[in-house]
């Protein structure tokens, strides 16, 4: 079974495939674009929302932990909640936007050949650039409190830990895209393990604590640990990376990207079948 | 050269072009393809697993001595090995009873359904007509879902902006245009689909009904851009139940039926014996 369309001029598939690629790469930044306007359209406070909501959530989550645990350091904990809400709302919003990203792209892809990839990449570009509108709100809090990291190397590796979290999210926005035309009761599944991936994560919870015990298995078990850590130790520790937790995503990444290869493969386009 | 972006700038369909006589299609050049659509063994089944996998209601009811009067069925063969070559300068109608198919063949050379077998080569830039009110964004305005739908044709930002303000005018929406999509009602969403799938010139040109678009006033517009189109693009594929449409546009007409060619020929040999058997297919039931 095949299908071949030559443009102009006849090209091995692979060619053809990256040509398409390129073709409906507009398409994929205007969407990045409507994700956007749409989030926050008709909203009073508008993009402003992609800041204020996670610093609102902080300063509720530092001021009610800080009382109960009796935190000293209470506004160096907010920006701690912070960082870890930025990650987990990249995280979560990912996996739950995959979910819905090939179901919700039906209409474009039951009238023309349009690369997968396209709507899959959707997900996690619009997820950077409110990590990036997110990120500019910490440096708000950061200056505010004048809790600013040791000028150094190390802040050479805050825009490479976007990186990084584009690298890792971007298969999870392609698998669960694939599997989540296919099992419709996915996205129920992976609302109750998005909320205990939440509580077994760093994301409030002080990291120490994780280190402890039996939980230490987390460390490597859940990828939302390593994670995390690439994103604050340069940011809010003033240290570089890890080589434990380098090593840990990478893993991550790798065993994603190849899960996403054989999804992608074996679904192919039959996947429009089920949208 | 037929071509869009193969002849290097764009070619559109302006409303002043409309009532202007057709050129003559040019020879395609020795360098490029010509324009043609091979199909060889074709042949799609369309899963329907997901819809009969059932629930846990069903499974349920199913320890209880339930069972299901529809038969478990995972495929419907929607195109049963079909040959068909389709070369340039032809309109294509096809034609038959709902569920023959005809669509599914349309959304294969499109390349939307995968084959299950056998193989489909186009060559030559497609544009699809199959349903102009899918794909819009509806929290962005008309103007917006302008450029989205002209990128889901293919076409760059700077491209489509050469053309918003006539795709603008052709679909005369006043100032719905800068409002979200859906304050509009359904007929606006086909008139803004229309006006942009139709502005731009594609090579092989697929349209699934779509001849009817938007109320009367609109309709007349459509129609004389439709002929237009038509007449110019390299290669059209048109399915219809209307017969008479079908007559006016095609030289070449095939009748499906289940999945199956049945007759592939000129309108005058196959119109009559489809016509025909649903004389007699009505009568006997």
């Amino acid at each position: 079974m095949s299908y071949a369309n030559y443009r102009s001029r006849k090209l091995p598939g692979v060619f053809v495939y990256l040509v398409d690629l390129w073709r409906f790469s507009h398409l994929c930044g205007n969407l990045v674009g409507s994700d956007l306007r749409s989030r926050f359209r008709q909203s009073y406070l508008g993009i402003l929302w992609a800041i204020l909501q996670p610093l609102g959530f902080s300063l509720i989550i530092a001021w009610a932990w800080g009382s109960i645990f009796k935190v000293e350091a209470y506004w160096e904990f907010a920006v701690y909640v912070f960082s870890g809400m930025l990650v987990w709302e990249y995280f979560s919003n990912t996996v739950n936007g995959g979910l819905q990203g090939l179901i919700g792209a039906s209409g474009y892809l039951r009238q023309a050949r349009i690369p997968l990839l396209i709507f899959q990449v959707r997900i996690p570009l619009s997820g950077l650039v409110n990590l990036l509108f997110g990120l500019s709100g910490l440096a708000i809090l950061m200056t505010a409190l004048q809790v600013w990291p040791p000028m150094g190397l190390h802040l050479a590796l805050i825009p490479a830990s976007l990186g990084v979290l584009l690298a890792f999210l971007t298969p999870i926005a392609i698998i669960f895209s694939v599997l989540g035309a296919q099992l419709r009761d996915l996205q129920h599944i992976m609302a109750l393990v998005l909320n205990a991936l939440f509580f077994l994560s760093p994301v409030f919870i002080q990291r120490a604590v994780l280190d402890s015990g039996q939980l230490i298995i987390l460390k490597y078990a859940n990828p939302v640990v390593p994670l995390l850590d690439l994103f604050r130790d340069p940011l809010i520790h003033g240290t570089m990376w890890r080589e434990d937790s380098l090593v840990t995503v990478a893993i991550w990444t790798t065993a994603l990207w190849l899960i996403a290869a054989v999804v992608s493969a074996r679904a192919g386009r039959n996947v429009v079948f089920a949208l | 050269m037929y071509g869009t972006k193969r002849s290097g700038k764009l070619k559109v369909i302006s409303s002043s072009d409309e009532a202007a006589s057709l050129e003559p299609r040019a020879a395609p050049s020795a360098d490029k393809p010509s324009l043609a659509i091979e199909i060889t063994g074709a042949t799609l089944q369309y899963p329907i697993g997901a819809f009969v996998r059932g629930s846990l209601k069903s499974s349920l009811f199913g320890l209880l001595g339930h069972r299901e009067k529809a038969p478990q069925v995972q495929f419907v063969d929607a195109i049963t090995n079909l040959d068909l070559s389709i070369q340039a300068g032809e309109r294509v109608g096809v034609i038959g009873s709902n569920g023959s198919g005809k669509s599914t063949l349309l959304r294969a050379m499109a390349g939307v359904y995968p084959l299950r077998s056998g193989s489909i080569s186009v060559t030559g830039q497609i544009g699809t007509l199959l349903d102009i009110s899918l794909g819009f964004e509806p929290e962005s305005t008309g103007r917006e879902n302008i450029y989205y739908r002209g990128m889901v044709m293919g076409y760059s930002r700077k491209q489509i902006r050469e053309f918003e303000s006539e795709i603008v005018d052709f679909a005369s929406l006043g100032e719905f245009i800068d409002l979200p999509m859906r304050t509009y009602s359904a007929g606006m969403y086909v008139r803004l689909g229309f006006a942009v799938s139709t502005q731009f010139q594609p090579d092989v040109l697929l349209i699934d009904e779509v001849f009817g678009a938007g109320d009367a006033s609109f309709a007349e517009r459509a129609r004389a851009r439709m002929n237009r189109i038509v007449e110019t693009a390299g290669i059209v594929v048109l399915v219809s139940h209307d017969l008479g449409l079908i007559s006016s546009f095609c030289t070449r007409v095939i009748w499906m039926d289940r999945g199956r060619l049945v007759q592939d020929g000129s309108p005058e040999a196959v119109i009559p014996r489809f016509l025909e058997y649903m004389t007699s297919a009505a009568a006997s039931a």
